[in-house]
């Protein structure tokens, strides 16, 4: 094992990531190398603070702040909901009283009526465009 | 009862045991909020705001990874949503006093067992690292928290982070090598202190 393998196995090495065989194989360079060694123990005073190093401990109400939030959360996601159940519902209540006044305020003849008015347009509309066509191919044909 | 059981009840809408899910990660989850931010007060926030969002969205966890790899996962994109929002504010403000006020905010960190010089000197030990780590940038942070704190594999951060394995590797080589400089620099400084 030459230096530049073993400085860049040197984490693995430290952070027990390696296996029997890389681990004796490093060991062993070490033993021969210092310039090796001298890295390896720079390295280790790494490991050991940050393994030293206490993360920082949660105030004694921590839990309970988090559970009384989810409790505000909670409330405001009813709300919200309750809110948006009215709102939907008035809406739709609305829209079938419009609709409802709508229709009461013709006469059943006189609402079919136009909306047979109103299909008949359509399929003047859809209708005309192909009727002219095919006048004018019948016109080219009987010139022939 | 075991976390498989709580995530099974969390998800059927039985939140009932979810305070054992916070007693198991928050030391974790807020030791990584402060390292972030270098603020009790902001940690505090940060670390119930991530608790919240695994509340909300524990149903979209798919258990395709370790809850613990999860909660990582959201705590570590809480914390640099955080970093970002608040460049974006220094940067309106053109003004970092915010950071400069809690510079010297102390970590309570209490050991019955020793005598009061020791705690000082541990204590300013332990500010003396966390500062080492808080000055590192983002990416670098975030790797070396996960494995040298949450006790990630590698494998379990990359997952968190989305790099590959070798990413995490690469990472975590350099962070420890700016902590071997950092660390030497700040010993030369104080034998030079304590020389004069």
């Amino acid at each position: 094992m030459g230096c530049e393998e073993v400085i860049d196995q040197l984490d693995n090495y430290l952070g027990s990531e390696l296996s029997e065989i890389e681990e004796f194989n490093i060991r062993k360079h070490l033993s021969k190398c210092s310039r090796c060694k001298k890295e390896c123990s720079e390295l280790k005073e790494v490991f050991i603070t940050l393994s030293a190093h206490n993360m920082e401990i949660t105030p004694i109400d921590f839990t309970d702040n988090v559970l009384s939030q989810i409790n505000v959360y909670e409330k405001e996601k009813n709300l919200k909901e309750v809110f948006l159940f009215k709102g939907v519902a008035s809406i739709i209540a609305a829209g079938l009283i419009t609709t409802l006044f709508n229709f009461v305020q013709y006469k059943p003849i006189t609402l079919f009526s136009q909306i047979y008015k109103g299909s008949e347009t359509i399929n003047k509309m859809v209708v005309e465009p192909v009727d002219r066509l095919s006048t004018e191919i019948k016109d080219i044909a009987d010139s022939f | 009862m075991n976390e498989q059981k709580i995530i099974k009840q969390l998800k059927s809408g039985d939140y009932s045991n979810y305070d054992k899910i916070v007693d198991s990660y928050k030391n974790r989850v807020f030791g990584m909020a402060y390292k972030f931010t270098n603020d009790y007060d902001e940690a505090q926030d940060l670390a119930q705001e991530v608790f919240l969002k695994i509340y909300r969205q524990i149903k979209n966890f798919r258990e395709e990874s370790k809850l613990s790899t999860w909660i990582y996962r959201i705590s570590v994109n809480t914390c640099l949503d955080w970093k970002k929002k608040k460049e974006r504010i220094k940067s309106i403000n053109f003004s970092n006093m915010v950071n400069e006020e809690n510079k010297d905010q102390t970590i309570d960190i209490k050991d019955e067992s020793m005598l009061p010089d020791e705690i000082i000197l541990r204590d300013e030990d332990q500010k003396q690292i966390h500062k080492l780590i808080y000055e590192l940038s983002d990416k670098y942070k975030s790797v070396l928290i996960m494995y040298h704190f949450n006790e990630m594999s590698y494998q379990d951060i990359s997952k968190a982070l989305n790099i590959p394995e070798r990413t995490v590797e690469t990472r975590l080589y350099r962070a420890r090598r700016m902590l071997k400089d950092k660390i030497s620099k700040a010993t030369i400084k104080e034998v030079n202190i304590n020389g004069m």
